[in-house]
């Protein structure tokens, strides 16, 4: 029963990935088939001539390999003094807002500062208006880090003569491991996921998985939009897998919990 | 701004002063800016061809341009890039982008003060054009020094004018194409070919007709105009205003009255033409439309359309319309632009892109003063079997009404009609 | 001090200048101060249909995967945990999907000939596309509340599990069966309560990311009403020019309400869930 159970509901969060696999590889599938009516594998092989994609996914991949890295050590640096501000509400307000926020009104303020500083139309702008996001989320991240246990331990380490930085080796980063992994799949994530950030600081002209994709549904092929939607997947269900279940991963929630 | 004022919601009786007031608002635009016209293209261009060509080797050159048609894509990247790379050493690059998100990108610029842009060519046409031209966006008059411009058409109304407005050289006639309605002959096969009818067809068959609100549905609701215009010339010269309301209101009038019996009841729209061809394919409405007349015949030959697809026209009028290259005047590569221009319009280039296997886009050039060999390949390029002949469409032909009119429609459509 | 400074910086510099222009201040329409442009959107009827638009968007996404979600975790074990077994709870796999897909695998499933529809067709229940009752693209904004609510409920799955394992909500919910409570009753009394209250900050800010959602509903919203994240960028590319200052006035409104609403929702902090969730 139960067994069953796991099973139907694998099938039901596959279904989707299932359908979007059938339509990278099929030729034609018009209304009302159930299947198509003849496969080929050329939405997968004319990938790389049409659209450019291999290097969209390399770009996405570089953009957000840089958020997460520099998010992330940024954020692990800084989220203590985040913790002991005395203008706690007010700060934990001000790291909620760009998530709170649609990420369409954050470009659109964002996009003049942008240009007047040169970085409009470059990966690097693109990754720093993710990473102010990315930097957010991983200062939220860390503040769970700082909570009496690490202080204790600390305390601890520097009573028994430790140096500040033999704390921080030895002590804090065996302590926030599992967080750092954490942070770095997620602002990572953050990064592949974003499309409106990309389409108003990249200017159109950083072309990334997310916006090659909007175009191919934007010139009605379904094929190769499908295609691209299953790249899109990929990294984020391999951090999954890799990650298996230990904590699962929340944008907001971690200062709660 | 005065005249912003007005612009939102006036009561009926305002409504035409705020029209007026916001024509003007447009036209005092560019001289309200604080930004001059750039004229000096840095680098300066050289002053022959020949040198015009040499400074435009190995720069790379970026394309603004709606990327929502993989035939057109596949012509340019497939066709074009390889070509041009060959013979001319310049890379082309392209950026997706249409219409009003061109000029809200280059006004962005202007604004932010950020030079060399990071455009060179735009794909443009209408009231784009008018707007650019507006704000000081194109570099130009240049169309008189490409050598290939000798073959334009030129004393072609539909060529030389854009949306009614002289074109000055300040943007190259690239493609010339007719507004074209599509159906499935074995579904319907005899279609409507007038409003009145096509309105009868629609309450006989509820929810297989609509349109989209991109350029191609407002192309559509433009040539409806004509259809109630008493003749041709009241939508021709310059804004009138009464006029355009009374042919407006009898367009929103014949909307109106099918919305109902419209795909999905009228209570929305299709965003795309893509989206439309896509409810087409699937059968989900018997109707599609395109702004390429060679397209059908190239859509049924890869498939997307059936076999048993067919275009024609409404006798009442479509429009037919040109949509031309522009170069942006803080471009850093004004040259490479040139060179990429002179390219497209080669007779080569204009023939390739004729051909409904490759994208089926009318040709600018006067095939008539073009030599015999390439006369006898324009006229076997144009043939097709799955829409009329483009001599069989022009009776039909009707000139772009002015830029002003397709901005007061474009914003009257979605408050008086989509956003009901 | 570093924080501030690295996410309040932008923040304020993007605020001022939307500021700026929307005033008449900045850009190639400036001619000194002016209010015409923020007349004219709060004055606009659109605008705050829009603004209620996204709200009820986001009220509808997040109060379905809540429901939906609490249910799950009632009638456990038998489906919240299954799975497991295999290795990694399915649950997870939404949180891998970006809107971009979830959005095109609504078009593909949902749609009036998408996968759903046809299976109608197979089975006679349709003949035509135009019967299959498909959510997308309808005024109601149920298309973008069912592909939305798809992805969120099964995070909640995973975020009250991992709540009510914190709080030892399965114990207090055994111990109020002992007192005589009916399962599903003692997790409507006991266990919901305590879970809703922990997630509370989280479900807020969860609440207004839904309400600026973007690309979900460009792929399978209605063209009216649409999010005020769309009308945003509707006012910025339209045909006439003079609208660009009420775009910025749009995005600077929403800005104001989505401080406002998250200032409300992030003014406690809960020490209690904090100290033991270390």
């Amino acid at each position: 029963m139960r067994r069953a159970a796991g099973i139907a509901l694998w099938a039901a969060f596959l279904a989707p990935v299932a359908l979007l696999l059938g339509w990278s590889f099929a030729w034609r599938w018009p209304w009302p088939a159930p299947l198509p009516e003849r496969w080929q594998a050329s939405a997968w092989t004319g990938l790389a001539a049409t659209g450019g994609l291999g290097a969209a996914a390399l770009r996405s991949l570089g953009i957000a390999g840089a958020v997460a890295l520099v998010a992330t050590s940024l954020g692990f640096v800084t989220s203590r003094s985040a913790v002991e501000a005395r203008s706690g509400v007010a700060l934990r307000w001000l790291l909620h807002l760009p998530f709170a926020l649609s990420p369409v009104v954050l470009g659109v303020g964002l996009e003049y500062s942008f240009l007047r500083a040169g970085l409009a139309g470059h990966m690097v702008g693109v990754a720093l208006a993710q990473g102010i996001l990315a930097y957010a989320y991983a200062v939220i991240l860390f503040c769970g880090l700082w909570n009496a246990r690490t202080r204790a331990y600390l305390d601890g380490a520097a009573t028994l003569g430790a140096t500040p930085r033999q704390a921080w080796i030895r002590v804090l980063l065996p302590i926030a491991r599992p967080l750092v992994v954490l942070c770095l799949v997620q602002t990572f994530l953050i990064s592949w996921f974003d499309y409106a950030l990309v389409l108003l600081i990249g200017e159109g002209r950083v072309a990334t998985l997310t916006t090659s994709l909007y175009q191919f549904l934007l010139a009605g092929d379904l094929r190769l939009a499908a295609a691209s939607g299953l790249i899109l997947l990929l990294p984020p269900v391999i951090a999954l897998a890799v990650r298996a279940q230990r904590r699962p991963p929340t944008f907001a929630g971690e200062w709660d919990l | 701004m005065a005249a912003a004022r007005l612009i939102r919601r006036p009561p009926r009786r305002a409504r035409g002063v705020a029209i007026a007031a916001a024509i003007l608002a447009c036209a005092t635009l560019g001289a309200c800016t604080r930004t001059r016209p750039v004229n000096a293209p840095s680098p300066p261009l050289p002053a022959s061809w020949a040198g015009i060509v040499a400074a435009a080797r190995g720069q790379t050159v970026t394309i603004a341009m709606w990327r929502g048609d993989p035939a057109v894509n596949a012509y340019l990247q497939r066709v074009i890039a390889p070509a041009l790379q060959r013979s001319r050493d310049i890379r082309l690059r392209f950026v997706p982008a249409q219409g009003e998100q061109i000029v809200s990108a280059l006004m962005t610029e202007i604004e932010a003060h950020r030079r060399p842009s990071g455009y060179d060519i735009v794909w443009i046409n209408g009231e784009t054009f008018y707007q650019l031209r507006e704000i000081h966006a194109l570099f130009g008059p240049f169309t008189a020094r490409l050598p290939n411009a000798r073959f334009i058409d030129w004393r072609n109304p539909y060529i030389s004018r854009d949306f009614q407005q002289p074109i000055a050289g300040y943007e190259c006639p690239w493609g010339n194409a007719q507004l074209l309605m599509i159906t499935d002959s074995r579904r319907v096969p005899r279609p409507p070919t007038d409003p009145a009818s096509l309105a009868a067809w629609i309450h006989r068959h509820p929810g297989r007709f609509t349109f989209d609100t991109s350029f191609t549905g407002l192309s559509f609701l433009k040539s409806l105009m004509y259809a109630f215009a008493a003749n041709p010339a009241q939508l021709q010269g310059p804004f009138d205003e009464a006029r355009y309301l009374r042919l407006r209101d009898a367009v929103f009038a014949w909307i109106r009255s099918v919305r109902p019996d419209l795909w999905r009841h009228g209570a929305t729209f299709p965003r795309s033409t893509a989206q439309l061809d896509q409810l087409f394919a699937d059968g989900e409405v018997d109707f599609t439309m395109s702004f390429t007349d060679g397209e059908v015949d190239h859509r049924v030959a890869t498939g997307a359309f059936p076999p048993t697809a067919e275009g024609f026209s409404l006798r009442s009028g479509m429009i037919q319309n040109s949509h031309y290259l522009g170069i942006v005047a803080r471009s850093a590569h004004v040259a490479a632009a040139m060179v990429v221009i002179n390219e497209l319009i080669s007779p080569w280039a204009q023939w390739r892109k004729l051909d409904p296997a490759v994208w089926g886009d009318g040709t600018v050039l006067d095939v008539g003063r073009l030599p015999p060999r390439w006369r006898a390949r324009f006229a076997a390029a144009a043939r097709r079997t799955h829409a009329p002949s483009r001599a069989a469409l022009q009776a039909f032909a009707r000139p772009e009404p002015s830029a002003s009119l397709m901005i007061a429609l474009s914003r009257d459509f979605r408050r008086d009609v989509l956003e009901h | 001090m570093v924080v501030w400074a690295l996410v309040g910086g932008p923040m304020l510099l993007g605020v001022s200048f939307m500021a700026a222009y929307s005033l008449g201040l900045a850009g190639l329409l400036a001619h000194g101060l002016s209010f015409t442009a923020w007349a004219a959107v709060l004055r606009d009827r659109v605008t705050w249909i829009s603004l209620g638009f996204s709200l009820w968007v986001g009220a509808a996404s997040l109060g379905a995967s809540i429901v939906g979600a609490l249910l799950v975790l009632a009638l456990r074990p038998a489906a919240a945990m299954a799975g497991e077994a295999v290795g990694v709870t399915p649950w997870f796999l939404p949180i891998a999907v970006p809107p971009m897909v979830a959005g095109l695998t609504a078009v593909l499933w949902l749609g009036n000939a998408g996968e759903l529809a046809r299976w109608a067709y197979a089975l006679g229940w349709i003949r035509r596309p135009a019967e299959f009752p498909s959510p997308l693209y309808s005024r109601d904004g149920l298309g973008i509340i069912v592909t939305q609510t798809a992805l969120v409920l099964p995070f909640l799955v995973v975020l009250f599990g991992r709540l009510a394992r914190l709080h030892r909500v399965g114990e207090l919910v055994e111990a109020a069966r002992t007192l005589g409570a009916s399962p599903v009753g003692a997790w409507r009394r006991v266990g919901t309560p305590l879970v809703l209250r922990a997630a509370a900050p989280t479900l807020g800010v969860y609440f207004l990311a839904l309400s600026g959602a973007f690309e979900i509903p460009l792929l399978v919203g209605a063209s009216y009403p649409t999010m005020l994240s769309i009308r945003v960028v509707q006012l910025f590319g339209q045909f006439d020019l003079s609208t660009r200052p009420q775009a910025y006035a749009v995005a600077l409104l929403y800005t104001l309400v989505v401080a406002a609403c998250s200032a409300i929702v992030l003014r406690a902090r809960p020490r209690a869930a904090r100290s033991e969730g270390a």
